[in-house]
């Protein structure tokens, strides 16, 4: 065996292992459609970020604003004092919300504080991201970074980010517990049936724990997208979403430190060759491959800077079924995903819309 | 004989011909005409026919029946000789250069003088590549010429020879997008000097682009003639396509497909060398995977890499990875080893020992699997196995000590499948695995490509015949130019849109 750093070396030359700039492809199950793009749009919302259903309701959090949906509206809850980063519901008339990303805070459905915490384990919240109620008094939390706010997740991703953490906090008893960190960007959280489940982006898998227990082997790995936020699915399994998706590009800028290092110097943000939750709207974001125009037609079939995609996960890690809203799509950015009264509530960060699927009788998409 | 009659401008004629091979026909009474400085276009499936009629009218293959008429006249063509008197050239797709020679030296290949002065070779030869407006050091060596000029060489070696009649055999396979502008524009060249063209192609807009007329084969047989303006991509594709189903033994696409297991096999941006191009693509337990793609898309190249029988690119190859784990094999042993099968397209050359007998090759395979290697052969283990998968595949020869040599196609194919089955694989690809096999194995084959894929096995199937991907394939895969472009889901396939995926 050849020692690790000899082994990087050589990977590198020749563009192996570590070093080879491969993504998954988007086929089988995965394979792109327009379901995305067709889906219903229920409303318009700047800022729209998460949703979180209670049975009853369907909770809605945009910018520092508490909604629920009426209909075709939004109507306010509760307007808070800093951007609401991570939305849940119990069902048992309790909310809880994340503000900023630094205080996680129970409500109730009048949108009241019954209490609140800013540690997660003994360590201070500093992007909280993602919400799920566990059982009668357990609400599990995923924090994507501690150097980066949630806002700025694409710079944790440029700086190789491992600082996230998953949790528990048990709003009665005030404690809380830590089941991973050192993750890199943990964004997604999902209580099912005794398996608290995260999403680590960067890596492209999602973890699982046991109970208290330490953390399992990756239960999906390898995915063409980075995963976020995901919500039980009625007909079995999970709904997980991707925010934005792999390409070569953005995997070979991820191995190259100068150029990366650099570029964030000196380009702004917006502009850099990274993921983004929309694109195509300034003539100064980078092209990329996929992206590019051929005669007179945007080539639709690969993700571009931004893309839409939502997954069906089986308990057991198989993708069952995909919606997809591909480059010369609008629907891109999805961040949450939560069933609603028989149909399927997706939030498109990327174009402020609020987004409906219908549900057939075993849960698929219809 | 009756006198012929054919049209004054008409330079080249077949009538009624037919070649077949073995009784099995591989043209059946076509009818073509070439007229005077036309672009004739040949389009088909792989397997219509083009090659063996081109090859006809070069004299490289002889008819079984019909007639071939130059300006008029009846002949009989048996070499590539006899046509080159008739002033009829055929451009391979290989070329027929000797690449240690100069460009000259090769035009003058076969013309020398009895005393040659090298100085004037190229001075002739100079004159004559600018005569022709061709852009050739007539000193370069061939070896270092890229593939437009080397068919340049070869188009200016058939006017030198006086052809008045040039067949390029897929000509534009192997050109760049800014060689075949220049290819283009020679064979516009020739047609304003008065020769006629025929050219096959799969690439349709070049028929529709070159082509004054397009001829469509299908199986053999001639379907349509007409001006390249009574064409459109629609209504060549079906005329390719359009098969009688009813006929076939299979073509109806799956309405019942199974469910995606395990992604058994993942293949990320693979290379190697010109045929594979960034190509990625995943196979799954429990399902027929079907690669569809025309000759030259990549198929073939991808799956040997997979299989360890070819290396991918040394530098930035891309990866394989079988059940999340990346491979690369550098031997084919150790793909066998790790439950892949290749099950070759070209049984004769790479898939069976010709003068072993049909247990003995079986066993073979068994014994390419290491952990069977214990020291010794045993011919009663051989017998054995031969007996049980002879029985399971239903092959039919006269007795078990037969060589495999002497069975026919199907039975013959039935072996290499025996051979790499007994090595219990979890991924089994196929490769062209009903390639000149008789009706009755096809039937026989694909309930076994079934039967694998039943019990949980990851099954690739790679196919020219569309109606035999579709019949089989739970998903369907479309390469084109070294990448698989499109992915169909077996109950929304159709043959014209997977065909115009593969063309596209």
């Amino acid at each position: 065996m050849m020692p690790s750093y000899i082994q990087q070396w050589w990977d590198r030359l020749l563009g192996r292992g570590t070093a080879a700039i491969t993504v998954p492809i988007m086929d089988g199950a995965i394979k792109p459609n327009r379901a995305l793009d067709e889906a219903a749009v229920v409303l318009n919302l700047p800022g729209i970020d998460d949703i979180a259903s209670d049975g009853q309701r369907l909770w809605i959090s945009a910018g520092p604003v508490l909604y629920h949906l009426d209909g075709q509206h939004a109507l306010e809850v509760r307007r808070f004092d800093t951007p609401i980063t991570a939305l849940a519901a119990d069902g048992k008339g309790h909310l809880a919300v994340a503000l900023g990303g630094r205080e996680l805070h129970l409500i109730n459905v009048e949108g009241a504080t019954v209490t609140q915490t800013r540690a997660l384990g003994g360590r201070a919240l500093f992007s909280a991201n993602a919400l799920a109620f566990e059982g009668a008094d357990s609400l599990l939390v995923s924090d994507g970074s501690e150097q980066f706010g949630p806002d700025q997740w694409c710079h944790d991703l440029m700086h190789h980010g491992k600082t996230g953490k998953v949790g528990r906090w048990n709003w009665q008893s005030g404690d809380s517990t830590l089941l991973a960190q050192g993750l890199a960007y943990a964004f997604g959280v999902l209580s099912d049936g005794g398996l608290a489940r995260w999403s680590e982006s960067w890596k492209h898998t999602l973890g699982s724990a046991h109970g208290s227990a330490i953390a399992l082997r990756a239960t999906v790995a390898e995915l063409p997208g980075y995963p976020s936020r995901m919500a039980q699915a009625q007909g079995g399994g999970f709904w997980l979403t991707c925010f934005v998706c792999r390409t070569q590009l953005v995997e070979f800028v991820l191995r190259e430190d100068a150029f990366r290092n650099r570029m964030m110097q000196e380009i702004h943000p917006s502009q850099w060759v990274a993921p983004a939750l929309s694109s195509g709207k300034s003539f100064l974001e980078p092209l990329q491959g996929a992206g590019v125009k051929s005669m007179g037609v945007l080539k639709p079939w690969a993700p571009p800077r931004s893309y839409g995609l939502v997954l069906r996960v089986a308990d057991d890690g198989r993708v069952l079924s995909s919606l997809h809203s591909q480059v010369d799509g609008q629907h891109h950015g999805i961040t949450a995903v939560a069933e609603h009264a028989g149909a399927l509530y997706l939030v498109s960060k990327g174009s402020a819309r609020l987004l409906r699927v219908e549900l057939n009788s075993s849960g698929d998409v219809a | 004989m009756n006198a012929p009659q054919t049209l004054p401008d008409v330079v080249l004629e077949l009538r009624e011909a037919t070649k077949k091979y073995g009784g099995v026909p591989a043209i059946e009474n076509v009818n073509f005409t070439l007229r005077r400085g036309e672009i004739h276009a040949l389009v088909g499936e792989n397997g219509a026919g083009k090659s063996t009629l081109t090859k006809v009218m070069a004299g490289v293959v002889a008819l079984s029946s019909g007639q071939i008429l130059v300006e008029g006249k009846a002949i009989e063509m048996k070499t590539p000789l006899d046509a080159r008197g008739h002033g009829i050239a055929m451009v391979f797709q290989e070329t027929s250069l000797v690449p240690t020679m100069t460009v000259a030296q090769n035009l003058f290949l076969g013309r020398e003088k009895f005393y040659n002065r090298l100085r004037g070779v190229y001075i002739s030869a100079q004159q004559f590549l600018q005569s022709l407006n061709f852009d050739v050091d007539p000193t370069a060596s061939v070896s270092l010429l890229g593939a437009a000029k080397k068919q340049m060489v070869e188009i200016a070696r058939a006017v030198l020879h006086d052809a008045r009649i040039i067949i390029f055999d897929e000509p534009t396979a192997s050109l760049t997008p800014e060689e075949k502008k220049y290819f283009f524009d020679l064979v516009f060249n020739l047609k304003a000097r008065g020769v006629s063209v025929i050219f096959i192609s799969h690439a349709l807009e070049e028929a529709l682009l070159l082509a004054d007329r397009i001829t469509v084969l299908r199986d053999g047989q001639h379907v349509v003639t007409d001006d390249k303006g009574n064409f459109d991509r629609a209504r060549i594709i079906q005329a390719m396509v359009g098969r009688d189903l009813s006929q076939t033994l299979y073509g109806q696409s799956k309405t019942v497909v199974r469910k995606q297991g395990e992604c058994v096999l993942s293949v990320r941006n693979l290379r190697m060398a010109s045929m594979v191009k960034n190509n990625s693509l995943s196979v799954f337990a429990g399902q027929v995977t079907g690669v569809f793609g025309l000759v030259g898309s990549g198929r073939t190249e991808t799956f040997k890499v997979v299989a360890g029988l070819i290396k991918r690119d040394f530098f930035h190859g891309g990866e394989v990875l079988l059940r999340g784990k990346p491979i690369r094999y550098r031997v084919a042993r150790q793909a066998v080893e790790d439950g892949i099968a290749y099950i070759t397209e070209d049984r004769k050359v790479e898939g069976f020992f010709e003068t072993m007998s049909i247990a003995q090759n079986i066993y073979m395979g068994l014994l390419g699997k290491l952990g069977h290697i214990r020291g010794a052969v045993s011919a009663a283990k051989a017998t054995e196995v031969g007996d049980f998968w002879s029985k399971l595949l239903k092959v039919r020869a006269i007795s078990h000590d037969v060589k495999v040599i002497e069975l026919s196609g199907g039975n013959q194919q039935k072996v290499v499948i025996a051979k790499s089955l007994v090595q219990n694989p979890d991924v089994i690809i196929f490769d062209e695995p009903t390639r000149g096999v008789d009706v009755g194995a096809i039937a026989e084959i694909h309930a076994e490509i079934n039967r694998l894929a039943d019990e949980g096995k990851a099954v690739v199937v790679i196919s020219s015949y569309l109606p035999e991907v579709m019949s089989l394939s739970d998903r369907i895969l479309v390469a084109r130019q070294g990448k698989v472009v499109t992915e169909f889901a077996a109950d929304q396939a159709t043959q014209e849109g997977i065909m115009y995926a593969a063309i596209h």
